[in-house]
């Protein structure tokens, strides 16, 4: 007995879209685990088997962070670096970028592959 | 004119990488010690003293074992990730994105997420193993020598597919539709389509890949360092680690500069490999 052409695609369409749901549930795992940590309340986190869902979801954690860290500050200098770094880069990078292929001058390939280096 | 543009660019380069190589160039020659003022030149000794080092040589070789290991198995799953996501469906977009979820969280914290979940007493991945019926008693993920390193190992996976997913999707999405079409005007299979049109065409996105992921990977401190420091005992000591045991706890400044030093060779020809390959694929073009 021989299965038709579009049955053995559809089969093997199917099969894919299976593997890929079960992929995604196990890279998603983690970041939900997460998520579900952060809500736990204190004493949820220490019992024999960990409950796969919380019953009694908490900002307390969250109310922690803000009250006994500097988090808003640490928050604060993350973004200040990010975007002094990003805009200094991309000025520097976008003059660079336009020499380097735009403009003709000696030795501008051997200083566009010394660029590489770093990486 | 256009070494003025050039200039802002070549100045940053010069302070922050070839002033440092330099500095711990001339370091390795001398031996230095955080907190000692008394600084000699010793020549080649600190080469000569790690190569005799049997821990600094098993750790590179774990290095090299881990990053092979690790990227193997990223370009197999992310090939075939991305070999799903060239399909068109609905949601595609929605998938796309969520696929790139693990690799946009900062590493520390992905590390720190799992080594609560490899917790052995209060772990999810235990307690999921026992009630799937496939261990009896809890694993100690983070204690025992084999796993510990393959617990790294995952970790690195998991963060590393959606790289790999990305740009071999990209690749996928270069390929022309003749090319398929003439197979399957020829009487082609869809795997004789694999095997002769999609992999020849993305073996050089599939090398610069490659390539790249192993430079970082082998040369992942964050990882062991937050999981394990390195251990138990030596047993997750890759070669970044065992450079900062040397430096800062063992104080010795110069002998550790040596290591990268003594790495350079290797890692050099990578990136000319690296470079050439990318080279190529602008020709392809």
């Amino acid at each position: 007995m021989s299965i038709s052409y579009s049955t053995k695609r559809r089969l093997f369409k199917g099969l894919s879209f299976l593997a890929m749901g079960l992929y995604l549930v196990l890279i998603l795992f983690p970041i939900y685990w997460m998520l579900l940590t952060s809500i736990k309340p204190k004493r949820e986190l220490y019992l024999p088997e960990p409950t796969l869902w919380t019953q009694n979801p908490t900002l307390d954690n969250v109310r922690h962070l803000f009250e006994t860290t500097p988090f808003a500050r640490q928050f604060g200098n993350t973004l200040l670096v990010s975007v002094v770094a990003t805009a200094v880069a991309i000025v520097i990078g976008s003059l660079a970028g336009y020499s380097l292929c735009r403009l003709h001058y000696p030795g501008r390939d051997f200083i566009a592959s010394a660029f590489f280096s770093p990486t | 004119m256009g070494y003025l543009f050039l200039l802002p660019a070549v100045l940053v380069l010069m302070v922050v990488v070839i002033y440092p190589a330099l500095i711990g160039l001339w370091y390795s020659f001398q031996n230095r010690m955080i907190g000692f003022p008394k600084v000699e030149f010793v020549g080649l000794r600190n080469y000569v003293e790690l190569l005799g080092d049997a821990r600094l040589r098993i750790s590179i070789v774990r290095s090299l074992l881990f990053a092979g290991g690790a990227v193997s198995l990223k370009l197999v799953i992310g090939l075939l990730v991305a070999l799903f996501l060239n399909q068109t469906f609905g949601g595609r977009g929605f998938i796309r994105s969520i696929v790139l979820l693990p690799w946009s969280l900062p590493l520390v914290v992905s590390v720190l997420i799992f080594t609560w979940m490899y917790n052995d007493m209060f772990g999810v991945f235990n307690f999921l193993l026992i009630k799937g019926g496939l261990i009896d008693l809890p694993l100690i993920f983070l204690g025992d020598r084999k796993l510990a390193l393959l617990s790294g190992l995952l970790i690195n996976v998991w963060r590393g597919i959606p790289f790999f997913a990305i740009n071999l999707l990209a690749g996928l999405q270069a390929i022309p539709d003749e090319l398929y079409d003439a197979g399957q005007v020829d009487g082609a299979s869809s795997l004789q389509l694999f095997r002769h049109v999609t992999l020849p065409s993305l073996r050089t996105v599939m090398l610069i890949v490659f390539l790249l992921s192993f430079i970082w990977t082998s040369n992942d401190f964050t990882t062991f360092w937050i999981l394990t420091r390195g251990g138990p005992g030596t047993a997750t000591e890759v070669f970044p680690i065992v450079t900062y045991k040397i430096a800062f706890i063992g104080l010795e400044l110069g002998k550790a500069a040596a290591v990268p030093v003594l790495l350079m060779p290797f890692f050099s020809v990578l990136i000319v490999l690296l470079v050439k390959a990318v080279r190529g694929q602008e020709e392809g073009r």
